[in-house]
């Protein structure tokens, strides 16, 4: 269950930064207090494509959330499973 | 929503029997033939040297020309092509599809910073006929053997996926377009691996997305507007296998902050070119995943989902332009457009519409020589690069390499050549729209993503 994800800032360096959590509310939402301001409003208002890139997905759908999060991360929207790297 | 507590979850009882191995002959009956697939590296690997040559000399000749942005693309692309990866953390992970990597590519001692992409695996999802969905890992190692495991997923929504149903939505809206092509081309569309798969993932094995990412940079090179904004982006096969480097961009997401400075700045007009430019960009380059998270710095990165098919409205007017009777088959995905939605009166200046309107005049009449509609004494005034087709054969090239494959024995497939003549041209007919119009169509259509971005954002300001 993808119950909670890890933003990982970059530093100017191009090394990681310290893995920010997101976790679920009580009520089933994601948590995104700990982000970034701007990425946390990001989220909250544009809300991020569906694997199929056919709607959004919004922090309210929780799991679901997190998991879009997982599945389609980049460079640039970095987030993992876990706050280490897998070997 | 009722969330299961850890000791709830492992009691679950398993409901459905999971047969690996029957789901892996599934798979392998629709999926591209190992031996096609390394036909296709080559091919496409063929077709890229005849494209990349033919940027090369157009940027050679708007150097000539004192074009000093040509000069540095150019210099960029050069650093990409012939640098070495100093620095990467290159892998295929088990999660995520992001296999991309930051690394530094080093060329004569300068060094610059690029997104690496290898193509030596891949990640997709696989619907069994016993409804599991399973994700499948196909890799290439370096012996050049492609190995796929396939692993049932638990839980959908690890994945981002709410439920079957969508994606047996997806798979159901995948035939219907397969059984459109077959209509409009007169081809057997099965025959088409390049995103008319369910998933959209399946491509990889031809290197799907890394045509598409290397041809959006090179076509950008042809309307010098647009030079700016699509970074520059080569296709390599080194040791780290065949992939993709990407000129890395500094900058911010397309994020809230940039929406709110333009709905709340009280003068929006000010960002009108920017957002035409990205826009335009999105449009001509049917451009599915642009949304906020691909526009950095003012910049269009991750192309892999752009230069989807088109299909063909069978009702619409003949009086519509040939760019609105055609739409993307997947939805456009653009922050920029739907922006650009709310602001009707942004129109690109005469002088900014001029580059679409000259490749779409040159390509026009390097055909009317093909077609011997231009006398001997016309073609000869003619400057020298239009009377050799530069654009034309760049235009027709590029999308043969993104939409042409090979079969195991290395034929051509002819169906994948005639959807490439196809889309080509429906490249120029956008173009067109823009030169004549100013600003991409805005398509109403079903299952088209589109909603008033400007309600969205005041409604979710007055919630929060």
């Amino acid at each position: 269950m993808a119950t909670a994800a890890y933003y990982i800032p970059l530093n100017k360096d191009f090394t990681d930064g310290t893995p920010v959590l997101i976790d679920l509310n009580s009520d089933g939402s994601a948590n995104l207090s700990r982000l970034p301001t701007d990425l946390k409003q990001t989220f909250e208002a544009m809300g991020f494509p569906d694997i199929f890139h056919r709607t959004e997905i919004f922090p309210k759908d929780g799991e679901l959330f997190i998991g879009s999060l997982l599945e389609s991360r980049n460079p640039y929207l970095r987030f993992r499973a876990s706050p280490k790297e897998r070997s | 929503m009722r969330r299961s507590s850890a000791a709830e979850r492992l009691s679950e009882p398993e409901l459905i029997p999971v047969d690996v191995e029957r789901a892996h002959e599934e798979y392998e009956r629709c999926a591209e033939t190992p031996e096609s697939v390394y036909e296709n590296l080559d091919h496409g690997h063929a077709l890229y040297e005849t494209i990349s040559e033919s940027r090369q000399t157009l940027l050679e000749k708007r150097e000539a020309e004192g074009d000093e942005f040509a000069r540095e693309r150019r210099q960029v692309y050069s650093h990409l092509e012939q640098g070495k990866l100093v620095h990467t953390r290159a892998k295929l992970e088990n999660e995520g599809r992001g296999v991309t990597r930051p690394a530094i590519v080093d060329h004569d001692g300068s060094q610059i910073l690029a997104f690496h992409k290898p193509f030596t695996g891949s990640l997709e999802l696989f619907l069994g006929s016993d409804d599991v969905v399973y994700r499948v890992v196909s890799s290439l190692d370096a012996r050049g053997q492609l190995t796929r495991k396939l692993a049932p997923i638990e839980n959908l929504r690890d994945v981002g996926i709410d439920s079957v149903d969508q994606i047996k939505e997806n798979i159901q809206a995948a035939e219907g377009q397969r059984e459109h092509y077959s209509q409009i081309y007169g081809i057997d569309a099965h025959r088409l691996t390049h995103r008319a798969n369910p998933f959209r993932l399946r491509d990889i094995d031809s290197h799907a997305e890394s045509r598409a990412a290397v041809s959006a940079s090179i076509l950008s090179e042809l309307l010098k507007n647009k030079e700016r904004i699509v970074p520059v982006t080569v296709a390599r096969n080194d040791e780290h296998g065949p992939g993709t480097l990407q000129q890395g961009v500094e900058g911010e997401i397309f994020g809230i902050e940039q929406v709110k400075r333009i709905y709340q700045s009280g003068d929006p007009d000010q960002y009108a070119y920017p957002i035409l430019d990205l826009a335009c960009g999105q449009f001509l380059n049917y451009e599915t995943d642009g949304t906020a998270y691909n526009v950095v710095g003012g910049k269009l990165i991750d192309n892999g989902y752009s230069f989807v098919l088109s299909m063909q409205d069978p009702n619409a007017e003949e009086s519509l332009h040939h760019a609105e009777r055609h739409y993307p088959a997947g939805p456009l995905n653009g922050i920029a457009l739907d922006i650009l939605h709310d602001f009707p009166h942004w129109e690109l200046d005469e002088d900014e519409r001029q580059p679409y309107l000259d490749l779409v005049r040159d390509v026009n009449t390097y055909r009317s020589i093909l077609q011997k509609k231009l006398t001997l004494r016309e073609q000869r005034a003619l400057p020298d690069s239009v009377r050799e087709g530069d654009a034309a054969r760049l235009v027709n090239n590029v999308f043969r390499y993104i939409f042409e494959r090979v079969d195991e024995n290395g034929e051509v497939i002819p169906e994948t050549r005639t959807v490439a003549f196809h889309e080509a041209r429906n490249f120029i007919a956008r173009a067109h729209y823009i030169g004549m119009n100013g600003r991409p169509p805005r398509f109403e259509l079903p299952k088209r993503r589109m909603r008033n971005f400007r309600e969205r954002f005041e409604k979710k300001r007055s919630t929060s």
